[in-house]
């Protein structure tokens, strides 16, 4: 057994004879690591598979929008079917989608619910079904055959919020006062897009006389150097239209949403990462008060012949067996908690899956391991500059 | 042989401004075998005279000596090797390890210096033999009695063969029946050839050993051997009492 064993068994049984005090250390450890661990796990788990998705939906999508300064009244910039024409032609782009983003009542039967329409351009339908994966994720029915089809696609929330029972193609639904008839439902995306009523822009101009673009949607060519390509169309957008409109490239979406989650990951971080030094403080204080506790055994160990290392090692093993117990359920209650997460989570995201940092969960482990018995031996360390006759007497 | 010596050792304690002499120019030699005895009036400076004699303490001025060799002034290291292995310490509270068992308790200074774990098996069972508690060796401390947990404390003193034991009033916690077998346990491992140094205030104890030092604000003002005669009739004191 040597020294070590001995340690390592007096430290347990001093745990288990402080069944209160080792709970409680367990509790509040456990509790901020859970806390931490969960927030890494989460966004861990939501970067990857929002980064999936966006690769899935819109790897070749290069969206020209007129900028992110809206005037009151909404964005001063519009782009015009001259400048979707030439976008059109330039080097790289497959197709130019116009879009044009309003708001309108949309009712059926005698209810009525506010809903964003998207009235998209459909230069060639089949291209603009397949750039937005209407070819395969629609849930029911086609998507538009030419230009100026007077149908109209709901988007999966937007079918349920209009109509709270399962849809049917062939259904009337009235965009503001004008009927439509439902010609596709579009399955479920997990972005704020689910919401939408599409609308061919050619009905938009004849019906709603809508006359120019919010946004222009380019579907470009495998391959194509983003960087060269959003140059040129800048170039081509402030010709055409007197202002740089914003081009923002698979890279750029992507790389948006990854700085709003580290963002937001960040932050949350810090929070579970200051209950977690608050709990390490908590527990040196502990350990402070351990120590003192135990002066005269303290000093009875020390007549024995113990060396201070032995006495610092012996604390230190008994504050490290208490936050592995605490890491190690934290660990795994996280990891059940979110597993059993997963569907809510799937809901706003159909493409989550749990992914498990295990590197730096177990970076963290140590890290918090060491601190730990690090601050659990510096009480007994000041403790033991006392002479030994004066621990003995206490 | 000479096994311990405190020459001319002095030891001062200073509260703040106050001063405290605790030992003037003791000297104390103690021979392969002996049962010295301190005895004094409280505050007589005993326990400060064993503390430095059994390295817990280091003196003032002057020298304590294990075999020959200058002790007073090594690093704490060293300090705590040679206790560990050259003392056995006897306190009068027991200090027994309360979440340790009888076992583990004695095993404690053999295992302090890791050795052999079939060696610590047969050393404490020979331990816990000779004080006659190897029936009781897997209770914890709160399970036994005052004069159990001395033996036991005993058992711990003698279990790595130490050059001296050392006990300080380790009968002051006990009723008389339970010191006497205590003093008796003492005597019989003197009668098996280990040096004893024993604190204690009480006279007629302090007349049960081979050698009585007599100490007084600080100073020993009196050595006498003691005759087997001395003993017997202490023992017999001692035995009245109950
Ligand atoms: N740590 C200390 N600080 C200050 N003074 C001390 C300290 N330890 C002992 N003394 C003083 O030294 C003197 C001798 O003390 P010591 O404990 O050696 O006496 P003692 O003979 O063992 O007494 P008792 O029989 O009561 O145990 C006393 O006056 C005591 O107050
Ligand atoms: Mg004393």
């Amino acid at each position: 057994m040597g020294v070590l064993g001995m340690l390592v068994r007096m430290a347990w049984r001093r745990l288990r004879a402080d069944v209160t005090r080792t709970a409680f250390t367990l509790l509040g450890i456990g509790l901020s690591i859970f806390l931490l661990s969960s927030i890494l796990i989460i966004s861990t788990s939501f970067t990857a598979s929002l980064r999936e998705l966006l690769e899935e939906f819109g790897g070749n999508h290069v969206y020209v929008t007129p900028g992110l300064n809206p005037m009151p009244g909404g964005n001063a910039h519009v782009f015009h079917d001259e400048t979707l024409r030439a976008l059109r032609g330039v080097n790289g782009v497959r197709e130019a989608i116009g879009i044009r983003l309003a708001a309108y009542q949309v009712g059926v039967g005698g209810e009525t619910r506010i809903l964003p329409v998207m009235f998209i351009t459909l230069g060639n339908p089949s291209v603009v079904a397949d750039a937005y994966k209407f070819t395969s994720m629609l849930r029911e029915g086609r998507f538009f055959q030419s230009a100026d089809e007077p149908g109209v696609i709901l988007g999966a929330d937007a079918a349920d919020k209009v109509f709270s029972r399962p849809v049917h193609v062939r259904e009337i639904l009235r965009v503001d006062g004008k009927a439509y008839r439902v010609i596709g439902v579009y399955g479920k995306l997990g972005t704020p897009d689910d919401r939408n009523v599409y609308l061919p822009y050619a009905v938009g101009q004849k019906d709603f006389g809508i006359r120019a673009y919010d946004m222009i949607d380019l579907i470009v060519q495998e391959g194509v150097d983003t960087a060269s390509l959003e140059e040129r169309v800048e170039r081509l957008v402030k010709r055409l239209e007197g202002f740089t409109p914003l081009v923002l490239t698979p890279e750029a979406v992507q790389e948006e949403v990854s700085d709003t989650l580290g963002l937001a990951t960040a932050f949350l971080s810090m929070l579970a990462l200051v209950s977690l030094i608050i709990s390490l403080i908590s527990l040196a204080n502990t350990y402070l008060a351990i120590v003192e506790q135990r002066r005269r055994e303290i000093g009875t160990l020390r007549a024995l012949g113990m060396q201070r290392w032995q006495l610092a090692l012996l604390i230190m093993i008994e504050a490290g067996m208490v936050t592995l117990l605490a890491l190690l359920a934290a660990y795994v209650l996280s990891i059940l908690v979110l597993t059993l997460l997963t569907p809510v989570f799937r809901q706003a995201l159909p493409t989550y899956q749990l992914i498990i940092p295990s590197h730096q969960l177990v970076g963290i482990g140590v890290i918090v391991l060491l601190a730990a018995m690090l601050l659990a031996a510096l009480p007994s360390m000041i403790l033991q500059r006392e002479e030994i006759i004066s621990l003995l007497r206490s | 042989m000479l096994i311990v010596e405190a020459d001319h050792v002095w030891k001062e304690y200073s509260l703040g401004e106050e001063r405290v002499i605790a030992l003037r120019d003791v000297t104390l030699r103690v021979e392969e075998g002996e049962f010295v005895t301190i005895v004094g009036r409280s505050g007589s400076g005993k326990s400060t005279l064993l503390h430095l004699i059994g390295l817990l303490d280091t003196p003032t001025r002057g020298q304590i000596r294990i075999r020959g060799r200058d002790v007073s002034r090594l690093p704490d290291s060293l300090l705590s090797a040679y206790r560990g292995r050259m003392i056995g310490f006897v306190f009068q509270t027991f200090n027994l390890l309360p979440t340790l068992t009888a076992w583990e308790n004695v095993a404690l200074p053999l295992r302090i210096v890791n050795v052999p774990e079939r060696d610590v098996h047969f050393r404490v069972r020979d331990a816990l033999e000779r004080v006659n508690m190897l029936h009781r060796a897997w209770h914890t401390p709160h399970r036994l009695s005052g004069g159990e947990r001395q033996r036991i404390a005993i058992a711990r003193a003698i279990v790595h063969d130490p050059l001296l034991i050392v006990a300080d009033e380790p009968t002051g916690n006990l009723d008389s029946e339970n010191g006497l077998a205590i003093v008796r346990l003492f005597l019989t491992l003197h009668e098996e050839g280990r040096t004893i140094l024993l604190v204690t205030h009480d006279p007629d104890l302090s007349r049960v050993g081979t050698r009585r030092v007599v100490l007084k604000d600080g100073r020993i003002i009196r050595e006498e051997k003691l005759s087997e005669r001395d003993r017997r009739e202490a023992l017999r004191v001692l035995a009245g009492r109950e």
